[in-house]
């Protein structure tokens, strides 16, 4: 295209922009003189609003007297609009919302908003509960989560009473909640029922996974271990002492140092080694209603009770790539590090080092899949082969690998670790 | 695909100056080294199932994982064991295109 017709037809989509512009301010301005006359309010006359090269005529409408609530609607919206009553209200969003557009149009379209959900809340009368007042886009995450962690509370019980508790819970869920957290709530409240159904299901289905190879002692693991860190780590692992495997665990919850595991300890994330088939059938698993093929395999982290579930095989024998007490117990310490989310997520310098390996050569430079999925899984599995000796038969990534390959995490961890040590 | 050696250095591992030769997939594995050692032996790992874990769940809900197996014959398995060659000190440069 010609550079001098592109610059004409740019030239004249301005001024027919400024045309349409004008022409919605003279009418919008006649509109409220109209308005202004027949309301019978004597005070505010509206001059100035009609004097079109004004561009903040909210800042000329004002009446400067600040006891007057309707005259000074920007300044008046900071306080606490729960003291005002509704209509005064209404008026206010009537006067404002009428004026010609401006840059604070869409505040006062967002704080219409928000009194307008204030009021709907109180007035809600299927869930007679107090509605949150502020913040309209956190609530609907914030109450999901907070219900279903009192779900599973009540779920992980294995009192009868606890069926009849989660069947009435969902009669308070009003039709004005948003769908995502009836949805949530759904699956939860029949659990029991449907744990029972769902578990033989999921024990037929044959498991593919590379077996241990070398077996292990089951006893005089922790020889040599701090043993202050010994006893801040059983106050971790919720599976009693006497069984097996829970000194192979100890044993490699311990490489996290004893700031890692009080971290853990004060986030109140807890350990659990099963066996195989009270693996498939946990509860807090199977209530996720898993498909057969997306149940996890050696261990799992579950991210709601801040559980960690390591596959007994794994502690009696050898892995052959991994460590998955390691890798799942660096997701909750990623998690007991970061309070509501993942650290992992938020740490600069984790990201860029998985931006960094993403790009390089095809994402090449992970250990793995799962270092490659997201962040998150990146620093646990980085965390898992930092902290891994001679635990695997086969290690995918040993640290002089993650020296070599992914030199910016190596360092980042020793980093991290050292400070924790501290 | 390029094939080099991995030299151990003070600052890790580095790929070495000189290719070895060459692998790629071309309806199956087709290997141009001249030595007959290396040939053989990346015939043998070749011809080995590698087990890849897949990640499960999100971060949501719950993080785990799963196996899978990838059997020799395809060529998900030899890119996926190709990235593992660092574990016998050889380095398969995957963007240099293969030169008849």
């Amino acid at each position: 295209m010609d550079p001098i017709e592109e610059i004409d037809s740019a030239k004249r989509r301005g001024l027919e922009t400024t045309q349409r512009i004008s022409a919605y301010l003279r009418t919008s301005a006649k509109k409220e003189a109209k308005r202004a006359a027949a309301e019978p309010k004597p005070e505010e006359p509206p001059q100035a609003e009609t004097d079109l090269l004004d561009f903040s005529s909210e800042f000329t409408n004002q009446n400067l007297d600040l006891s007057d609530h309707g005259g000074f609607p920007r300044l008046m919206d900071w306080d606490d609009p729960v003291d005002e009553e509704p209509e005064s209200d209404q008026e206010e969003e009537g006067t404002r919302g009428e004026g010609p557009p401006s840059e604070g149009e869409g505040e006062t379209e967002q704080g219409s908003e928000a009194e307008r959900v204030e009021e709907e809340a109180p007035v809600d009368p299927v869930s007679q509960t107090p509605a949150v007042p502020s913040a309209k886009e956190e609530p609907d995450s914030g109450s999901a989560e907070e219900r279903t962690a009192a779900d599973l509370k009540t779920e992980s019980a294995e009192v009868v009473g606890a069926e009849e508790e989660t069947q009435k819970e969902p009669a308070p869920v009003s039709s004005d909640e948003p769908a995502q957290a009836t949805e949530v709530l759904a699956p939860d409240t029949p659990a029991k029922l449907q744990a029972q159904d769902l578990e033989p299901v999921i024990l037929d289905v044959p498991r593919v996974r590379p077996l241990p190879s070398t077996p292990l002692p089951a006893t005089g693991r922790i020889e040599g271990v701090d043993p202050e860190l010994v006893s801040t780590i059983r106050r971790l692992i919720k599976t009693p002492e006497t069984e097996a495997g829970f000194e192979e665990c100890v044993r490699l919850l311990a490489r996290f140092g004893l700031g890692a595991v009080r971290l853990c300890v004060r986030a109140k994330v807890r350990v659990e080694i099963l066996d195989e088939p009270d693996f498939l059938s946990h509860p807090e698993l199977l209530n996720l209603r898993l498909k057969p093929e997306e149940t996890p395999t050696d261990g799992a982290y579950l991210v709601g009770k801040r559980s960690v579930l390591v596959d007994r095989r794994c502690l009696l024998g050898r892995p052959r790539f991994f460590h998955p007490a390691l890798y799942y117990f660096a997701h909750a310490f990623d998690h007991a590090q970061g309070g509501e989310g993942f650290s992992s997520r938020k740490a600069a310098a984790v990201v860029a080092c998985f931006d960094a390996s993403t790009r390089a050569a095809g994402g090449f430079d992970f250990v793995d899949e799962l270092a490659a999925a997201d962040p998150v899984r990146y620093f646990a599995r980085s965390v898992a082969v930092h902290l891994g000796c001679d635990d695997c038969s086969e290690p995918l990534w040993a640290r002089q690998d993650m020296m070599d390959f992914d030199r910016p995490m190596h360092d980042y961890l020793a980093y991290l670790f050292a400070r924790l040590a501290v | 695909m390029m094939l080099y050696a991995l030299r151990r250095t003070t600052s890790g591992r580095q790929r070495g100056e000189f290719p070895l030769g060459s692998l790629r997939w071309d309806k199956g594995l087709v290997v141009e080294v001249r030595d007959r050692a290396l040939r053989d032996s990346l015939r043998a790992y070749f011809s080995e199932p590698v087990w890849v874990p897949l990640p499960l769940g999100d971060q949501e809900t719950v993080l785990g994982h799963t196996w899978e197996c990838l059997e020799p014959g395809d060529e998900e398995h030899f890119q996926e064991a190709a990235r593992r060659l660092y574990r016998k000190d050889l380095y398969l440069d995957l963007t240099s295109a293969h030169k008849p």
